[in-house]
């Protein structure tokens, strides 16, 4: 087994922190404040983590479950909402739904399902799996609303003549809606293409370090590969359409004006 | 879109019947109660300076735009119809032809295998009227990339003929087109009116339709839009 980190072993690892902002002192790189302000928050923001994952696990109630796993798709929402070159006024609460509806279901369909944990919200399983599922799976939705939105800026005419020639919301959102799943789809592709020989995954490093069997670690792996690869598909479908019938009304009009550039928001802001 | 008529109004018998139409852009009015009627071989060409909305109407017209109020009526369909089957009779020829990938046979099959038309493109009927607009040399299966606007715009008016609408809304049909290509695409809507359609035309090339004009003395009327828009009265 692999010994406990204690804090004089982590202040002892912390060094290498200091040592790198004293690096950015010598070459004069003008990130050591950034830097020691970050390592500073990751200490303080992992410390509250990990303070309340022991309440939670102490407590196992599904009410708390419950909350803690609204906060964390309340989180990916947002995250997911904020990276794309354009906004939507009115479809956060549309995607917090889509989301909540993946993760939640597939995370439920895993441990209840498959794994059989006891009971079926258990948190020392659940959280982490959701966790581990809604930050990765947000990149593939970020990805596809990114795609959606600039599409239908930049195919408008194209759109619009579909829509003339009589499409009805379905046929002329199909295209735009295809490019951006597979756009959404492709971070996922790409890491379970390379896990294990490219890239390690933190996950399995992690049990190992903690002293789980190799084989043990790579199933979990998988698990957890597999699950944010239908997360992925199925948050990005329940976002991409939350995202479409908002700017495609049903009779069907394109609405260009819901579809606005992250800038006017800032703009409007300032004002 | 469609609103339901009136009950104190008489019956229309007109092909289009546009009444009380209204709208704006950005919450400033543009046009007020415009209203006019087209028969069966009638073709409206609607004037005004720029900026005055006249392709905001032609799109609000198909409910590409929003309208504050008014009416658009097409014989034989139903108030209550949906948007997808008005804009199928009531079809709109957009001013800048979209650029669409793949062949000329996919950028006229766009219009087709909707569920509001599942037939596959006629390939027969695009030949006959790819000549008909002066593209007889165009193959249907060549890439569509590098066609000229003027070509872009002819293959547009091909799509459009091939819906075989009820009436067109034509926005500035020839404004990519050489005197050549102008003459062959008037012969073209001069057929098409005669074979009962209707058009609306949007256009600041008077020789345009004063060409088309001649082609169906008669045939074609103007509408100064100025007289519709707000403090014109």
């Amino acid at each position: 087994m692999t010994p406990d980190v204690g804090l004089l072993e982590l202040a002892a690892v912390a060094v290498l922190v200091l040592l790198s902002g004293a690096i950015g002192l010598v070459l004069q790189l003008g990130i050591t404040r950034s830097l020691l302000i970050a390592a500073l928050r990751s200490v303080v923001q992992l410390g509250l983590l990990g303070l309340l994952l022991d309440r939670l696990f102490a407590v196992e109630h599904p009410a708390w479950v419950l909350l803690w796993l609204t906060v964390m798709v309340v989180a990916a929402t947002r995250a997911a909402l904020a990276r794309p070159a354009y906004r939507v006024p009115g479809a956060a609460p549309l995607a917090f739904f889509g989301l909540a509806l993946t993760a939640l279901a597939t995370t439920f369909a895993v441990t209840a399902g498959v794994l059989q944990t006891e009971p079926w919200w258990q948190p020392r399983v659940v959280v982490p799996l959701c966790g581990m599922l809604l930050g990765n799976a947000l990149n593939g939705i970020a990805l596809t609303l990114d795609s959606l939105l600039s599409t239908l800026r930049a195919e408008r005419d194209a759109i619009e003549l579909h829509l003339a020639l009589g499409a009805d919301r379905q046929e002329a959102l199909r295209g735009p809606m295809r490019a951006a799943l597979r756009r959404g789809m492709t971070p996922i592709i790409n890491a379970m293409s390379v896990v294990g020989i490219v890239s390690l995954p933190g996950m399995m490093t992690g049990q190992i370090l903690a002293g789980a069997e190799p084989w043990q670690a790579v199933r979990w792996q998988l698990v957890i590969l597999f699950m944010i690869a239908g997360a992925t598909t199925l948050g990005s479908l329940a976002v991409g359409l939350a995202v479409g019938a908002r700017v495609m009304t049903a009779d069907p009009t394109l609405r260009m004006d819901r579809i606005l550039p992250r800038d006017e928001k800032v703009l409007a802001q300032t004002k | 879109m469609q609103t339901p008529a009136s009950t104190s109004a008489p019956p229309s018998t007109a092909l289009l019947a546009v009444d009380g139409f209204t709208i704006a852009v950005a919450g400033t009015t543009l046009l007020r109660d415009v209203a006019f009627a087209l028969q069966p071989g009638e073709c409206l060409h609607l004037r005004g300076r720029s900026g005055l909305g006249k392709s905001t109407l032609l799109r609000a017209l198909v409910g590409l735009h929003p309208c504050e109020r008014g009416q658009v009526r097409l014989r034989g369909l139903p108030a209550s119809a949906p948007l997808p089957l008005l804009r199928r009779r009531l079809l709109l020829l957009p001013q800048r032809a979209a650029r669409l990938p793949g062949t000329i046979a996919d950028a006229l099959g766009f219009g087709f295998g909707l569920r509001i038309d599942p037939r596959p493109l006629d390939r027969d009927a695009s030949r006959d009227l790819l000549d008909r607009v002066g593209l007889a040399e165009l193959p249907l299966d060549r890439s569509s990339e590098g066609l000229s606007e003027g070509q872009l715009q002819r293959v547009a008016l091909v799509r459009a003929l091939l819906v075989a609408p009820q009436v067109l809304l034509l926005d500035e049909p020839s404004a990519a087109l050489d005197p050549a290509a102008r003459a062959v695409v008037q012969q073209a809507l001069a057929r098409f009116l005669a074979d009962g359609g209707a058009a609306v035309v949007v256009s600041h090339d008077d020789a345009f339709v004063s060409g088309l004009r001649e082609l169906d003395p008669g045939a074609c009327r103007t509408l100064d839009l100025l007289a519709f828009a707000p403090g014109a009265e």
